[in-house]
C-alpha cells in the first residue's frame, strides 16, 4: 500500500478566512436572506402573534404545518447524507457531520412539537397531526418541502446555500421574533430545541470553503435565490392561511444576488 | 399459536447465549493480543473504524429514509430513534479521529480519508453492503439486526475500555458505551414491540443465520490487517476465525 499522501492540515476549529476562498458569497446571501427575513417579520402573522389575536385552531395550524415540514426531513437529511460523495482527500468532511446534526435537531423539534399538541387544545390531537400531515401544506409549503429533497441533487455548497443560508435563515428571524411574541416557556423551549443558528453557521462554512469555482458560486447564487424566493413565498402562504387574512400586496423588496465574475483573474 | 415479538426476542436470546459466551472470551484474548502488540494494533484499527462509523452513519440513514411516512404513524418512533443513531454514528468517527489526532498519527480528521489503514477491506465493504440492504426489509428485521450487531459492538468496547493498557484509546471506547446501548435497545424495541407475525419473524431468522453471512467472513479478514499490518493475511486471522458448529449458529 502506499504511504500516506501529504496533505495540508485544516483547522478543526477556528474559522479563518485563509482556506474559505468563497466567504464573500457566503456572507452576501447572508445579507439578501436577511432583508427577506425583514419582510417576512414584517407581515400579519408576527403581528396578530404580538396582539395575542390567534385563537387555538390558528396555533395549532401554525405548528401544525411547522411539524409537518420537520416531519419530512426524515426523508430529506438522509437523502442529503447520502448523496454526499466520501471524498479520498476528506472533502465534506463537515458536511458528513453537519447533516447529522441537522437531522436529529430536526427529530427533536418535531417531537417537541408533538408533544405541545398532545398539551394543548389547538383543535387537533396528535394522532389528527399523523393523518393529516400532507393536508397540512398548502401549496407553497409543499414547494418548500420539495425543495429539501431536490437539494440531494446539488453540490454540497449549493445546498448550504439554497438552505441554511437562505431558507433556515428566514425562518430563524421569524421564529425569534414569534417566541419573543408568545412569551411562552414551552413554544421556547420547543422551538429552540432545532438550534438554527448553529445550522445557519454550518451553512456559512460549507458555502465558504467549497464555493471555490465559478461554477460552484453559479450553482449556490441560483440555489440560494430560490431558496429565498419559495420561503418567502411560504410563509405569505401561512400569513393568509395561519390568520385568515386575504392575500397581501407586500411586495418584496430582495434583490437578485449579483452574478458571480465572468472572467477567472477576477477570482482570488 | 403466533409468538408475541417479546417472547421471539427471548427466543434469539437463547439461541445467542452460546455465541455472547464465545465471544466473550474472544474479545478478552484480543485485549491481551492488543496490549502486547501496542501502539500499533491501534493504528491500524481507528482508521477502519473512523470509516466504518461514517458508513454506519449513512446506514442508519438509509433505514430511515426506508420507513414510510405513513397515516397511522407506525415505526415512527424507529425513525426518531434512528436519527438519534446517524448523530451518534458520527460523533463516534468524530472520537477517531481526535484519537487518531492526539496520538500524532494524522495531522487532521481530513488525513484519514485517503490512510491506508482507513480503506476497508473487502468482506466489510460486503458487510456494509449486506446491512444497507435492509431497507428494502421491513423495519423489524433492521431491528433485529441492530439488536445483536450493536450487541456485538457494545460487548468488545466494554471489554476494551476496562482491559486496555493504552487508556487515551480505552476512553474512546468507554465514551461510546451509553449509545451503543441505546442502539441495541432500539433494536430491542423495535423486536420486542413489532416483530409479531410469523412472516416478520422468520425473515428475521433468515436474516441472523443466512443473510447476515459477512457479518462472519470480515472479522478475522479486518483482524489480518490490524494484527499483521498486512491486509488480507488469512493464516493469522484463522485464529480468530468463528467456527459455526462452535457457535451454535
Amino acid at each position: 500500500m502506499s504511504s500516506t499522501p501529504d496533505v495540508v492540515a485544516e483547522p478543526t476549529v477556528t474559522v479563518r478566512v485563509d482556506g474559505f476562498p468563497a466567504l464573500d458569497l457566503a456572507d452576501t446571501i447572508i445579507v439578501h436572506a436577511q432583508r427577506a427575513a425583514a419582510d417576512v417579520i414584517s407581515g400579519p402573522l408576527v403581528t396578530a402573534v404580538r396582539a395575542g389575536e390567534l385563537d387555538g385552531a390558528q396555533l395549532g395550524g401554525l405548528f401544525a404545518r411547522q411539524w409537518s415540514l420537520a416531519s419530512l426531513a426524515y426523508t430529506s437529511y438522509p437523502s442529503w447524507h447520502k448523496a454526499t460523495v466520501f471524498g479520498h482527500a476528506g472533502e465534506f468532511i463537515e458536511a458528513d457531520h453537519f447533516v447529522s446534526l441537522m437531522e436529529f435537531d430536526e427529530s427533536r423539534q418535531e417531537r417537541a412539537i408533538m408533544s405541545m399538541f398532545r398539551s394543548r387544545d389547538w383543535a387537533l390531537d396528535s394522532e389528527q397531526l399523523a393523518s393529516r400531515r400532507w393536508q397540512l401544506l398548502a401549496d407553497d409549503t409543499v414547494r418548500v418541502a420539495f425543495w429539501w429533497r431536490t437539494l440531494a441533487s446539488f453540490s454540497v455548497p449549493a445546498r448550504a446555500a439554497g438552505w441554511n443560508l437562505s431558507r433556515r435563515l428566514i425562518e430563524h428571524s421569524l421564529w425569534v421574533a414569534l417566541v419573543e411574541a408568545f412569551d411562552d416557556d414551552d413554544i421556547t423551549s420547543a422551538m429552540s430545541v432545532q438550534r438554527l443558528g448553529a445550522h445557519i453557521a454550518m451553512g456559512r462554512v460549507l458555502v465558504a470553503r467549497y464555493a471555490n469555482t465559478p461554477e460552484a458560486r453559479r450553482e449556490c447564487v441560483w440555489a440560494a435565490n430560490t431558496g429565498i424566493e419559495l420561503t418567502v413565498r411560504m410563509y405569505r402562504e401561512w400569513d393568509r392561511l395561519v390568520t385568515g387574512f386575504e392575500s397581501l400586496d407586500v411586495e418584496s423588496e430582495h434583490q437578485e444576488l449579483p452574478a458571480p465574475p465572468k472572467e477567472e483573474s477576477e477570482w482570488s | 399459536m403466533v409468538m408475541s415479538g417479546k417472547e421471539f426476542r427471548l427466543e434469539i436470546d437463547k439461541e445467542y447465549e452460546a455465541v455472547w459466551a464465545e465471544l466473550d472470551a474472544v474479545y478478552k484474548e484480543l485485549v491481551s493480543t492488543a496490549n502486547r502488540i501496542g501502539e500499533d494494533f491501534f493504528r491500524r484499527l481507528l482508521p477502519q473504524l473512523w470509516r466504518f462509523e461514517a458508513n454506519q452513519a449513512r446506514c442508519a440513514g438509509t433505514w430511515a429514509l426506508a420507513i414510510d411516512n405513513r397515516s397511522d404513524g407506525k415505526y415512527r418512533d424507529l425513525s426518531r430513534m434512528l436519527s438519534r443513531q446517524n448523530f451518534d454514528e458520527m460523533k463516534h468517527t468524530r472520537y477517531y479521529a481526535d484519537c487518531c489526532i492526539d496520538k500524532g498519527w494524522v495531522r487532521s480528521e481530513r488525513e484519514l480519508a485517503a490512510d491506508p489503514y482507513s480503506q476497508m477491506t473487502p468482506s466489510w465493504s460486503a458487510h456494509l453492503g449486506s446491512m444497507s440492504i435492509l431497507e428494502h426489509f421491513e423495519p423489524p428485521v433492521m431491528a433485529a439486526h441492530q439488536y445483536l450487531s450493536e450487541g456485538n459492538a457494545l460487548r468488545i468496547f466494554q471489554h476494551f475500555a476496562k482491559g486496555l493498557d493504552d487508556k487515551r484509546v480505552a476512553a474512546t471506547y468507554a465514551c461510546q458505551e451509553t449509545d451503543e446501548t441505546m442502539h441495541m435497545n432500539l433494536g430491542r424495541y423495535g423486536i420486542d414491540k413489532y416483530a409479531d407475525t410469523e412472516a416478520l419473524q422468520e425473515q428475521i431468522w433468515w436474516y441472523i443465520h443466512a443473510g447476515d453471512s459477512n457479518a462472519k467472513a470480515y472479522f478475522p479478514e479486518w483482524m489480518g490487517v490490524v494484527l499483521t499490518g498486512d491486509p488480507f493475511l488469512e493464516a493469522v486471522a484463522k485464529e480468530y476465525l468463528l467456527d459455526d458448529s462452535e457457535a451454535g449458529a
